[in-house]
């Protein structure tokens, strides 16, 4: 890790330069209720003040709702092709936790098979992180995912007259080197530094008791009438899986032209929520009930992955929390297994 | 089935999910290429009745409706029905809120008599329907989508999930954040999210997923300032036949 | 670009009407290449498409031992199944595979009593197991069969189960739901004969396959006759979409049965509230 010091009044520059030399990916103003990561082709756009987290996580630029994975012409013989389109993006101002979350993808999809349409846009994908201050929904902290130690290029901390920058990458260096003016952080930055991580860590306000939470899961899961209550609002829509950073299951469908000789695979986003998820060809549901699909994504995101990974799948950033219709709330679901079996 | 002989027919509707067949613009040539119609009741003036699978839309209105839809179900094999009229009754189901006789004489008065309408259902109400090609209208591609998989023998894949998936991959902001009430979490999806995408909330033409959460979605829109009256009349817009709101307890 | 996604292109050399419902395909690779580097084991399964229907899971039911094609005995059930039903020798699909950590215990149930549990279509999956056994039958000690259908009707490898029975060297009992005149043999569902198997629990290995509904029954017998969990196997039926262990449909619990399966040992899966 290099540490420098960014002033700034040069801030505006750099980014500046990069829209020019660069897709710019960031932060814009959707409209009155949510901001989103899109492309930038003037600087004024970014607007990195925003309260609640942006619709659409991060992983959209390089894990697209939608992708099509193979191409067939069976018009003749059978012709396969296999092709994946990717070009340097940078994308910028994204926070600790959806780095985190980035970071788990990154292992998720290279774990023994290596996905190379993920990998082929992960690698072209210059990331520079932004610190900012936590969301009413943001219980990162509570995850140990408030922080983001890899997974960046250069990571940025506004100290009011400065920032702090953190370069994790060659790529990051050449980028800093090219087109910012930078000095080295000095002692004196990184105590300022180090107190604005201590006040950062002092404002969350959601807080997940998820100490043993791994074993208490075990004893509620069979605990019915826990999951009735905390599932009875479900509407089964998915939409906490389609805004999570690190969600990543996917369905594969065939569609045809009409003509009925050129076709594609396609693999879009899907949700373990959804009633369909757990059918298999005969007709049999594997999780029929919304209380054992609310059960599974639990499991998947707080408790499988710290086997697989030894880490959450979930990164703490709330998104499930501001996006669900039915008001179901992951960290007082957290809460509730622990209170339930501690009393 | 290689080339199928398909029958396109209107009952009590609009007629607009037969110009959506009309309408499949850079694909229409394709389509009539790939299927043989033998008979399109708003389109060719041929019409005959050797066809293996018809396509049914419109609702279930008169008793002359019932005679052709027992007809068209005794010569094909496959029926997929077209559009919400044919689906749920859509918008003709409004009438029997009313009862049959005094809908008759609010918009026929004096002669209410002449008309032969009798309380409207969904055709599946009369015959088995394989497939649905949901929506006011149904979007074009799903109509392909259902002729094209018949044609290759596979089972079309018609959502069971909320129009919020589709929202979310979209990356629409959701309704309710602008303060826009929206049937979107207990409406089936596959309409591309047609309505929300044009900040209007979703009314529920395509009918609910099979396991809607009616509940949830009452207490959603009453916490969103809607009356019971008009969460009601939200639910029966384009399902009063299909009386969803029964599912709620 | 050769992708985790892309198949290979292969051959359907020869159709088999089983049942009413059921046919055995045999296929082999285009490129010999392709079918030299497929080499599989005992449970493994492989993702099989019908170009412009969609790609589904199915278990290799051949010996492994047979290198130049393979064999799937496939139930149309699905959009997949029915079109590789309509399918006619010499079509060409796409193959991934072979998928699955989790294998039959070939190599550890060497020197040891094998006891195999087949539920219906669950006896096609086994093949693989069952036949690489009786190459290698002076490996393993005694071996019962107990494979239970619904009507004789749908019996399936009916000329290898009459060789079997023919056999000194293997026990197999075959039992019907619904029997019709002519059946003379046992009549129930599968978990009956198991009381009947006089092997030493220890000194066992138990491999089952079937239905989802079968397995709690199954292990509900095998366990009142002591059978320990680190020796029961079982082959678990999910929606194994990508093979390699990123769509996730098949997740059970902890576990993807794609990669960590299909068999799991009873002891692996035990935790896994959702397993059986």
């Amino acid at each position: 890790m290099i540490y420098k010091i960014l002033d700034k009044e040069d801030y505006n520059d750099f980014l500046k330069k990069l829209v020019e030399n660069y897709d710019f990916y960031g932060p814009v103003k959707k409209d009155a209720a949510v901001h989103d990561f899109q492309k930038i082709n003037d600087v004024e756009k970014i607007d990195v003040d925003f309260k609640r987290t942006t619709v659409a996580p991060a992983k959209k630029l390089i894990y697209p709702p939608e992708e099509t994975i193979l191409s067939y012409d069976i018009s003749d013989d059978i012709e396969i092709r296999s092709e994946v389109q990717a070009d340097e993006k940078i994308l910028f101002g994204i926070d600790a936790c959806d780095v985190n979350g980035l970071a788990f993808l990154d292992k998720f999809f290279s774990d023994e098979f290596v996905d190379d349409f993920y990998f082929q846009k992960r690698n072209k994908l210059i990331i520079i992180g932004l610190d900012r201050m936590p969301t009413e929904t943001n219980f990162s902290l509570s995850l140990g995912k408030e922080y983001a130690r890899e997974g960046f290029d250069i990571f940025l901390t506004d100290l009011k007259d400065r920032y702090f920058v953190r370069i994790g990458t060659e790529k990051g260096n050449n980028l800093i080197n090219k087109y910012a003016k930078t000095r080295d952080a000095s002692e004196n930055d990184f105590a300022d530094y180090d107190g604005y991580m201590d006040n950062y860590r002092k404002s969350f306000k959601a807080k997940a008791d998820i100490s043993n939470f791994y074993d208490n899961f075990e004893i509620i899961y069979d605990n019915d009438k826990f999951w009735s209550k905390t599932a009875k609002d479900c509407f089964s829509c998915g939409s906490c899986c389609l805004v999570c950073p690190t969600c990543f299951c996917f369905n594969v469908r065939d569609d045809m032209e009409i003509n009925l000789k050129k076709g594609n695979k396609i693999r879009e986003w899907d949700s373990c929520m959804i009633p369909d998820y757990g059918l298999v060809a005969g007709g049999h549901n594997f999780r029929k009930d919304k209380e054992n699909r609310l059960k599974q994504r639990y499991r998947c995101k707080l408790k499988t992955f710290v086997q697989k990974f030894d880490t959450y799948a979930c990164v703490g950033c709330g998104r499930c929390i501001e996006t669900c219709m039915a008001k179901i709330n992951i960290v007082d679901d957290i809460n509730s297994v622990k209170k339930e079996v501690s009393v | 089935m290689i080339k199928p002989r398909i029958g396109v027919f209107g009952l009590t509707g609009c007629g607009g999910c037969q110009l959506e067949i009309l309408n499949l613009e850079d694909d229409l040539i394709d389509f009539v290429n790939a299927v043989d119609i033998v008979h399109f009741t708003e389109a060719i003036t041929e019409h005959s009745d050797n066809y293996e699978v018809a396509l049914i839309e419109g609702s279930v209105s008169t008793n002359h409706d019932v005679e052709r839809l027992e007809h068209i179900a005794k010569v094909a094999k496959i029926i997929v029905a077209i559009g919400a009229c044919s689906s749920t009754g859509g918008l003709n189901c409004l009438k029997n809120l009313y009862g049959v006789e005094k809908a008759k004489e609010l918009v026929y008065g004096d002669k209410k008599d002449w008309i032969d309408a009798i309380e409207t259902k969904p055709i599946d109400e009369y015959v088995k329907v394989d497939y649905y090609a949901r929506g006011c209208p149904p979007t074009r591609s799903e109509i392909v989508d259902i002729v094209k998989s018949l044609i290759v023998g596979k089972t079309p894949e018609i959502p069971n999930y909320p129009v919020c998936i589709e929202c979310k991959k979209l990356n629409n902001t959701c309704l309710y954040d602008l303060g826009i009430a929206c049937m979107g979490p207990v409406t089936r999806a596959g309409c591309n999210a047609r309505c929300p995408s044009s900040i209007s909330g979703c009314e529920g033409c395509r009918g609910p997923i099979d396991e809607p959460n009616i509940n949830a979605q009452i207490d959603l829109l009453k916490k969103y300032g809607l009356t019971v009256e008009d969460i009601m009349e939200g639910f029966n817009l384009y399902n009063a036949c299909k009386k969803i709101t029964d599912k709620s307890k | 670009m050769h992708t985790i996604y892309t198949p290979d292109i292969a051959r359907i050399t020869r159709i088999e009407t089983v049942t009413t419902n059921e046919k055995i395909f045999d296929i082999s690779f285009i490129e010999k290449e392709a079918q030299k580097k497929f080499n599989f084991l005992p449970g493994q399964f492989v993702e099989l498409t019908v170009f412009g229907v969609g790609e589904a899971p199915f278990s290799i039911t051949s010996n492994p031992n047979n290198k130049e094609k393979f064999q799937l005995c496939i139930r149309s059930v699905g959009s997949v199944s029915q079109a590789i039903h309509n399918l006619k020798e010499g079509a060409k699909v796409g193959i991934r595979g072979p998928f699955g950590k989790g294998t039959f215990p070939y190599e550890a149930a060497k020197g040891h009593n094998v006891l195999v549990v087949a539920g219906g279509l669950g006896l096609a999956p086994l093949m693989s197991f069952l036949t690489y056994m009786f190459d290698y039958r002076e490996e393993y000690k005694n071996i019962m069969i107990i494979y239970g259908a619904v009507n004789p009707g749908n019996i399936l490898y009916k000329n290898e189960i009459s060789y079997w029975s023919s056999r000194e060297d293997v026990k197999v009992c075959v039992t019907v739901d619904n029997p019709d005149d002519k059946w003379t043999g046992e009549i129930g569902v599968c978990t009956k004969l198991i009381p009947r198997v006089d092997f030493k629990p220890e000194d066992t290995y138990t491999i089952v396959c079937g239905p989802p509904v079968m397995y709690k029954y199954v292990v509900q017998e095998l366990e009142k006759k002591n059978f320990t969990d680190d020796k029961i196997f079982l082959s678990l039926e999910r929606r194994m979409e990508c093979g390699v262990g990123k769509c996730n449909h098949c997740h059970i619990g902890n576990k993807l049965a794609c990669v960590d399966g299909p068999v799991f040992s009873l002891w692996e899966i035990r935790d896994l509230k959702e397993a059986i």
